[in-house]
């Protein structure tokens, strides 16, 4: 029960093992004309360019607010949603390279465990009918008997009994639906598990032994995790790497240890100023941001993040060459040029911000 | 037909979350259609009339086609029960053999308009795309013809007979059942399990086999019901108009239209095959108006309808209006003394909220922290007088808001009460809008209400409540609707109407769990500037332990409808002593620090509603328990320990 | 602009159902100029009638024709009585329009009525009522009320005329016994979205400001849940001219309803192509009216981009 969650071991040759390889993948929805319409519906940029690998055994978290993109992107990795441009490499099958039926198999290997255990198991399906299904699909265990014992064995893993194999979701609480969920996700023997915000529908007091669980099976079943998440306490929690999402594209993104313990883009030093606990941050109101996440319809020119960046702002005022625009005075660079991201330091982690190396104003004040 | 049309424009809502209980399906079906009156009545009268359909023209007792010119148009008697028609044949045999002809009309009608209409809007819901595009259209088409006209083409086109009608009738109705199988696939197609099954790697064809069908079927059950009656309806007003089943072939329809020429001498003929067919039509509308209680999550209204005669007892139940105890009234902004609340459900009175006392001092905040169960929204809708009493009873207590009881108050005063006192925060700021009207209008509502402004004070009072919430441009702002602002914006709106009267008390209730992280933020700090400038008392309810440090003064935390520790947020957070509390707190990722280390967890999860255990309710989630019989034995009482409230019989094992 | 942008969009609609009433002769099965001429007609009888109806001609030239009988008198005429199809139809469509009309305005007011009655009481004596009522209103063939009217009100207590057009009195019970329908069903829809307005949130909100409960559901639960009503009562008004159809016989009123069943069993193909053709454009037309009200009462529906 108590397995931590493993530190990652670092090597020195990079890219030796990873098993999922995301390559400048971009999905874009809309922007075709539609039957019998005489106007094409506009480009909805829901993942634009974002490239990130994970290494066999370790948990990767992409964090984002709602519209950032981020449940697109995984299911782009889990061949839900077909890349527009670019390509997703799982243990080095090019996803793209696949057809319906390839990529059907493929699924043994990754599976996916969604936000809403209660949504996401079929109300007129018992636990069992639930487990045995994912093996039918990929005709493991024909036989009745192995069947019920891999059943059970998997039932037991997390943390459920046999008792539970007879009941319909709407008679089991939520984080049992949600161990069921898991249970239904492991037992074709998976390599990579993709979690959409795993804990976020649970009570507080039970999401912690959801927590626990993932890790204890992580460690024993030697899994490969992403999760998508909107919550940096958990991503500082259970992630060795970490990728920000704003808008469809990373704005940040490499180690745990970096991106959290010393946040370089403007629009993580936010969150993880929201994510810590008061008595380390002092004043909160010194990292509020104003105004919400743009339509993904109409990203922002420039660094898309500028219409909300204090620190833009602090830059403009401190008097860099500026321009005025509806949402204030703001740097000509942040508003008409794309920024590429910045290694650190270290190059552990990386930020897309024309000023990511030159200063970290919150931190100062 | 048009009762069908209805059903198919329903047809999202209709489709939403469909959850029979599925253990021993069929007979679970059977059990809850007889346990509805009409659905018993409707299914005892479908299986006569299916009997009379299979049996009637054994039972005839006449020939019903043998003329008989000596006997023509008698009215009832001994020999002939209906009497004879104009050509002397007996009307109650001809009614009994024609069951045959009018309710297999009915059946074959709905059969063709199922099996073609069906697979149809299942592939339409499953491909989108141009077969959509094309199907929608299609069916667009075929519904700008009256249905009646539309089977009046069709029979011109191929001539009256029984079979023509069939395939009449069925035609029309395939595009109401395309267009309802398209809805509720696409609705179950929208769930996450499917999304969830595809992922686990199933094939198309056993998504659409093993998940969508079985979500589906009862929904088109309901709908083959109700269309049968609609069908049956048309199909005979073809007969009655002469272009059905042709003559000498008895049909009720047919023999309706043969007696319309008789309606002033002999009624009787028109009385009994009119009977019939209204009698068949009901019976299909009853049993599918109960197969739809039981399928449509939208249509609940007659199950949780209260009894007859409820509204008398619901005025006896109202509580006692408990004299409030004077000067702590006039301290406190909010006192609740000894609350319990209950639900009513079928089964009786539910305990959710069981002997709450809080108090809020004016210009401080309360956080009220607790899981799903807790009774926390429950006991803030009471304080907010919002508590809809055909849901929950105040059995017991007293509730006071500035000095004044909330409980008992008679209509008049009620409506002051909220004005003057109380605002209030929904959670979801999306459904506390009406969408239907501009932010200026409900916003003014607020501000008129009970005083005398006029026009341009209203406005200019609308406008500075929307700077006071710091929404720019708010002139322009005024005549636009919810739709048009984000979920931040649109919370904003909902404090600015709970501002519009200087409340004394402000209730939020979880007001930023539907919003992203740095909205959340944004509007809490709003929150906590404006309760702090103007005063104010405000009730923060919440599931999220990391809010309540940085937004509140004082925090209760709520169990099983109880509140289990209170105190200042200093006191509490710093070192919780109900093992309830602790656990809250300690379960929470603390970020890197607790990397590589599994989390405090406690074992179990929140009780439901109904469900507490006897004694202390957290017992069997608690590691101090371990046995000891104290625990089991009465609910703990809140005590004074260490500068707060804890109900705890070893609250001092925390304090070592 | 929407206008126009949605009757953009039912212009194929229209063109689609056009050419189906037009080809509606050639799905026939067999030869209309036979069947008109009758069994015993001789090669170049049958010949003549073709000729004399136009069908040797190529199918756009017939289509070309088909559609310029909608305005010019002479394009167009009975097969029975010889007379332009227009002015046969011109004729009888005031009946049917003051029947169907005066019996949606009547049944919808009606149910509207019984449907807040029910929903503000549920679970009383009137609810009950209008439960019985209702069911008792959809499961109703009109075509035997229609002959229950007759017999207790004209036959029994002589009160009304029985048959015919010609007095005011004479529209009295076909207008009431065509209200049965709408009544019931907006009654229904009535009661059910008023239902699950009041459990919306918004009027919590609506009641926190301090508003009586009249206002809260007159201002506030009545315009939301008369949404989803005018779109129904739209689908409404094609049933009750479809209605008109049973009902004109039924008190023989001589109306467009009438004339189209009597051309049914004459085989008098352009009354019918015609007769159908009006039907569908009324019918397209109330479903532009309908989606106009319906952006009337409720804005989201006004644009077609939502912000995000």
């Amino acid at each position: 029960m108590n397995a931590p969650f493993r530190t990652p071991r670092r090597r020195s040759g990079a890219g030796i093992d990873n098993l999922v390889v995301v390559d400048k993948v971009c999905r874009h929805f809309g922007g075709r004309k539609a039957l019998l319409t005489r106007v094409a519906a506009p480009v909805v940029r829901a993942v634009d360019g974002v490239s990130f690998s994970v290494r066999r055994g370790t948990c990767f978290a992409i964090v984002g607010e709602s519209g950032s993109g981020k449940s697109s992107l995984a299911r782009l990795v889990v061949g839900l949603l077909r890349p527009t441009a670019g390509d997703v490499t799982i243990d080095g099958t090019s996803l793209s390279a696949l057809d319906p039926k390839g990529l059907r198999a493929l699924r043994r290997k990754v599976q996916l465990v969604l936000q809403d255990p209660r949504a996401s198991l079929d109300p007129r399906m018992t636990t069992f009918d639930t487990l045995a299904e994912a093996l039918t699909v990929h005709g493991l265990h024909r036989e009745p008997a192995a069947r019920a014992a891999r059943i059970d064995a998997v039932i037991g893993m997390v943390g459920l009994s046999a008792a539970h194999l007879a009941r319909y979701p709407h008679e089991l609480s939520g984080g049992q639906r949600q161990r069921v969920a898991i249970a239904r996700a492991i037992i074709c023997e998976p390599e990579i598990l993709v979690l959409d915000e795993p804990v976020s529908a649970l009570d507080v007091s039970v999401q912690a032994q959801i927590i626990n669980l993932l890790a204890e099976l992580q460690a024993r079943l030697a899994l490969t995790y992403i999760v998508i998440t909107h919550d940096l306490a958990l991503v500082a929690h259970m992630a060795d790497a970490v990728g920000v999402m704003y808008l469809g594209r990373f704005v940040e993104q490499g180690d745990v240890e970096e991106v959290c313990g010393a946040p370089r883009h403007p629009y993580t030093r936010s969150l993880m100023a929201i994510a810590k606990p008061a008595a380390t941050t002092g004043d909160a109101r010194s990292a509020l941001l104003e105004g919400s996440i743009p339509s993904p319809l109409a990203i922002p020119s420039g660094c898309s993040f500028h219409t909300r960046c204090p620190l833009a702002r602090e830059l403009a005022a401190e008097g860099l060459p500026s321009s005025d625009t509806p949402d204030g005075r703001l740097p000509r660079l942040c508003v008409e040029e794309t920024p590429v991201l910045h290694p650190a330091p270290g190059g552990r982690s990386a930020a897309s911000c024309h000023f990511a190396d030159q200063r970290l104003p919150i931190q100062n004040s | 037909m048009s009762l069908a049309q209805d059903m198919a424009t329903d047809a999202p809502p209709l489709a939403t979350r469909v959850v029979v209980a599925p253990s021993r399906r069929r007979w679970t079906l059977l059990r809850r259609v007889l346990a509805q009156p009409k659905g018993a009545i409707g299914l005892i009268l479908v299986v006569l009339y299916l009997l009379l359909a299979i049996l009637g023209p054994m039972l005839a007792p006449q020939d019903a086609f043998r003329q008989n010119f000596a006997q023509t148009l008698r009215p009832p008697s001994a020999a002939h029960w209906f009497g004879t028609d104009q050509l002397g044949r007996d009307v109650f045999s001809r009614v009994l053999v024609g069951a045959r002809a009018t309710l297999g009309i009915g059946v074959g009608g709905v059969a063709v308009a199922f099996l073609i209409g069906v697979p149809l809007g299942i592939l339409a819901a499953w491909r989108r795309g141009w077969v959509e595009a094309l199907l929608m259209r299609a069916i667009d088409i075929m519904l700008s013809f009256p249905d009646i006209v539309f089977a009046l083409a069709v029979v011109a086109i191929l001539g009256a007979n029984t079979q023509n009608v069939i395939i009449a009738v069925g035609v029309v109705a395939v595009p109401v059942f395309a267009r309802t199988a398209r809805a509720v696939t696409l609705s179950i197609l929208a769930e996450p399990y499917i999304e969830g099954s595809a992922a686990l790697g199933a094939s198309p064809a056993r998504i659409i086999l093993r998940h969508v069908q079985p979500n589906i079927a009862g929904t088109l059950l309901t709908l083959s019901t109700l269309l049968f009656a609609s069908t049956l309806l048309s199909a005979s007003g073809l007969g009655f108009l002469g272009l059905g089943t042709q003559p000498p072939y008895p049909e009720w329809g047919t023999m309706l239209g043969e007696s319309r020429s008789y309606i002033r001498s002999h009624p009787y003929l028109a009385t009994f095959p009119g009977l019939f067919l209204a009698g068949s039509a009901l019976a299909f509308n009853l049993l599918g108006e109960a197969l739809r209680v039981i399928y449509d999550p939208t249509s609940r209204r007659t199950s949780r309808r209260a009894p007859l005669f409820a509204f008398l007892r619901r005025r006896s139940a109202k509580p006692p209006a408990g004299p409030l105890d004077a000067d702590s009234a006039d301290r406190n902004a909010v006192s609740v003394k000894a609350l319990r609340m209950a639900f009513r459900t079928r089964d009786g009175l539910l305990d959710v909220v069981r002997g709450v006392d809080l108090a809020i001092r004016p210009g401080r905040t309360l956080a009220l922290v607790g899981e799903s169960g807790s009774g926390k929204s429950t006991l803030l809708r009471a304080i907010g007088t919002l508590a809809n009493p055909q849901e929950v009873a105040i059995t017991d207590g007293a509730i006071g808001i500035g000095g004044e009881s909330a409980l008992g108050l008679s209509a008049v005063a009620l409506r002051e009460l909220r004005r003057r006192k109380i605002g209030v925060v929904f959670q979801d700021a999306a459904s506390a809008l009406n969408p239907v009207l501009t932010i200026g209008a409900q916003l003014a509502e607020a501000v008129r209400a009970g005083c005398g402004l006029d026009d341009e004070a209203v406005r200019q009072r609308c406008i500075d409540l929307l700077k006071d919430v710091r929404i720019a441009d708010p002139e322009r702002r005024l005549a636009m609707y919810p739709h048009q602002f984000s979920g931040g914006m649109k919370q904003r709106i909902v404090i600015a109407i709970a501002l519009a009267q200087d409340p004394q008390v402000l209730l939020a209730d979880e007001p930023t769990s539907a919003l992203d992280v740095t909205i959340q933020q944004q509007i809490l700090v709003l929150l906590r500037e404006i309760q702090e400038t103007r005063g104010m008392a405000m009730l923060l309810v919440t599931h999220d332990l990391s809010l309540v440090s940085r937004f509140a003064d004082d925090v209760a935390v709520m169990y099983a409808g109880r509140i289990v520790e209170s105190g200042e947020v200093a006191t509490v957070l710093e070192r919780p002593l109900h093992p309830y509390a602790l656990a809250l707190r300690a379960s929470a990722p603390g970020g890197a620090e607790s990397r590589g280390q599994p989390l405090r967890s406690i074992p179990g999860e929140p009780p439901l509603v109904g469900e507490f255990p006897d004694g202390c309710a957290f017992r069997p989630r608690c590691p101090r328990n371990q046995g000891r019989p104290e625990c089991a034995e009465c609910e703990p009482e809140p005590r004074a320990i260490a500068g707060r409230q804890v109900a705890c019989l070893f609250a001092e094992e925390g304090l070592s | 602009m929407f206008v126009l942008r949605r009757l953009g969009g039912a212009l194929p609609t229209l063109f689609a159902v056009s050419l189906l009433v037009f080809l509606f002769v050639d799905l026939i099965p067999g030869d209309p100029a036979q069947i008109l001429a009758g069994p015993s007609a001789s090669n170049e009888e049958v010949a003549s009638i073709r000729k004399f109806l136009g069908l040797d001609e190529p199918l756009p030239t017939r289509y070309g024709h088909f559609i310029r009988g909608i305005w010019d008198p002479s394009a167009a005429t009975s097969f029975r009585t010889h007379r332009p199809v227009v002015v046969e139809l011109a004729e009888r469509l005031p009946n049917t329009l003051i029947v169907s009309i005066g019996g949606l305005l009547i049944g919808v007011a009606l149910g509207t009525l019984a449907g807040i009655v029910s929903a503000m009481r549920p679970g009383g004596l009137a609810d009950a009522a209008i439960t019985v009522l209702t069911l008792a209103g959809i499961s109703m063939p009109i075509y035997w009320l229609g002959l229950l009217c007759i017999w207790l009100f004209a036959v029994n207590l002589g009160w009304l005329p029985a048959a015919g057009a010609s007095t005011p009195a004479h529209f009295v019970l076909p207008i009431l016994v065509i209200a049965t329908r709408p009544a019931a069903m907006f009654s229904r829809l009535v009661a059910a979205s008023l239902t699950e307005t009041m459990g919306k949130d918004y009027l919590d909100t609506a009641r926190a400001k301090g508003l009586s409960e009249t206002r809260v559901v007159l201002a506030h639960a009545l315009r939301n849940s008369l949404v989803a009503a005018v779109s129904v009562a739209g689908v409404q008004f094609g049933g009750m001219l479809g209605g008109s159809v049973v009902t004109e016989t039924v008190f023989g009123i001589p109306g467009v309803g009438r004339l189209l069943v009597d051309a049914v069993s004459r085989a008098d193909y352009p009354i019918i192509q015609y007769t159908i053709l009006m039907f569908a454009v009324f019918f397209v037309v109330i479903n532009l009216v309908t989606d106009l009200l319906t952006q009337w009462l409720d804005p989201r529906t006004r644009e077609q981009e939502r912000p995000a």
